[in-house]
């Protein structure tokens, strides 16, 4: 027996325990009969350049699989949904927290037509120009550029796959009591009991998106703040090589 | 709805009391067959529940074998997740990744071997890790992997081929360092 042989034996060894397989098929039916009992079965959607754009660049948002629980949309929510729907460019920062404490903080910005731009803290910028079907990649500190071509169709546990989600979310969304102030907002507040975890979102009377935390069983919680429409320059998705970059190799 | 066996072929109407059928029957197969290549709880359901929601929005025609159709699926949904954190981890060092989550009991003989093989499928041609994973850790037949990717069987068989092919030059430069 070769080396490969002896590795991809020992890779074969294995499995999951069966508990883990019990608790995932709990989660599948569930998820399964939800669709059942809403009587959604979806039409297949176009692939939307930009999510395939997404796809690459938003390492921060991780994939958090929404599921849609309940019989019936909350009307007011469906004012939120339809700014996740309609937005010219949509910006926010994503802070990944683990126990309570900041693991990493990111800025994405993602235009209707297609751009999107990701900043990983300081050390990495990541945008998708999907007009010229581009990705680079500069890594700031090394002061390294990686082009790339965009040429992988989106998917939907790709990582910006929670905005496809909340935008066809079909379960309960509950509105919850009291408000808040931000950014000189009131702000009202919806709860979604998902199985991917506790989700709150703080919209204005009108349904705009401001906030948003996503928190499960896991000790990571990942909190959102968002801005619709803003102007974004069209050089902020330029994918040319910025001086004193040297070009790094895609090892994809 | 009955389940089509194994050589029956078959459509499913996207309703979703014929994929809640499928689910309740084949469910933990998809969900094993993502976990051998992931080794990780998150990302294997990940892959299971969109395995199934996309019998529910793209029903496919003809299926030969839901098994080797469902397995499929999920390997290759398995490794273009494996690809992405792969350069993930090549772009973001920093960036805590999701690690696998073997068994405990899992030695570090068979933990460097996962660790290996989940970095060489990630970097092979996707269709042809595809097939050398379900040749060779799921043990499907040539014709079943073939049917289950609209490929030729001579076709599955050089794609294994290539792929052990270059897993073996992976494993001689990981030796050589």
């Amino acid at each position: 027996m070769n080396s490969l042989d002896r590795t991809l034996e020992l890779f074969g060894m294995n499995e999951p325990e069966p508990a883990m397989v019990t608790a995932a098929q709990q989660k599948l039916e569930s998820l399964v009969g939800s669709r059942r009992s809403s009587g959604v079965a979806r039409a297949a959607r176009k692939t939307r350049g930009w999510l395939a754009a997404a796809a690459t660049a938003a390492v921060v948002t991780v994939a958090v699989l929404w599921l849609p629980f309940g019989p019936t949309p909350a009307l007011a929510f469906a004012n939120v949904q339809k700014h996740f729907r309609d937005f010219r460019t949509l910006r926010f920062e994503v802070e990944q927290r683990m126990d309570g404490r900041r693991v990493m903080k990111s800025r994405v910005s993602v235009t209707h037509d297609g751009n999107v731009r990701t900043d990983v803290g300081d050390d990495i910028t990541v945008i998708v120009n999907s007009t010229q079907r581009q990705v680079l990649t500069l890594m700031h500190r090394a002061r390294i550029a990686v082009p790339s071509s965009l040429d992988k169709p989106a998917t939907k546990e790709d990582a910006l796959a929670w905005l496809d989600h909340i935008r066809d979310f079909q379960g309960e969304a509950k509105t919850l009591s009291g408000t808040r102030w931000i950014g000189g907002h009131r702000a009202y507040g919806w709860e979604l009991q998902t199985a991917a975890g506790r989700i709150v979102l703080w919209a204005t009377e009108d349904g705009l998106p401001l906030e948003m935390t996503v928190a499960s069983s896991t000790p990571i919680q990942l909190d959102f703040d968002f801005e619709f429409d803003l102007a974004l320059d069209a050089n902020y998705f330029s994918t040319e090589i910025p001086a004193g970059y040297s070009v790094g190799k895609d090892e994809d | 709805m009955q389940i089509p066996t194994l050589e029956s072929t078959a459509t499913v109407s996207g309703a979703a009391d014929d994929v809640a059928a499928l689910a309740q029957h084949y469910g933990p197969t998809v969900f094993r067959a993502a976990w051998r290549v992931l080794g990780s709880r998150a990302a294997s359901e990940d892959v299971q529940q969109h395995v199934f929601l996309r019998l529910i929005e793209s029903p496919p025609r003809d299926v030969e074998s839901w098994p080797a159709y469902l397995t499929t699926v999920a390997t290759r949904l398995a490794i273009d997740h494996l690809r992405r954190q792969r350069r993930w981890k090549l772009l973001a060092p920093l960036w805590k990744t999701e690690e696998p989550e073997d068994s405990p009991a899992e030695d570090a003989e068979r933990a460097e071997a996962s660790h290996f093989m989940r970095a060489a499928l990630a970097r092979l041609n996707p269709r042809d890790a595809s097939c050398f994973v379900m040749r060779h850790l799921h043990g499907l037949a040539p014709a079943a992997i073939g049917a289950a990717l609209g490929l030729s069987e001579n076709h599955v068989s050089v794609s294994v081929h290539r792929a052990r092919k270059a897993l073996e030059a992976f494993a001689a430069k990981e030796q050589s360092r």
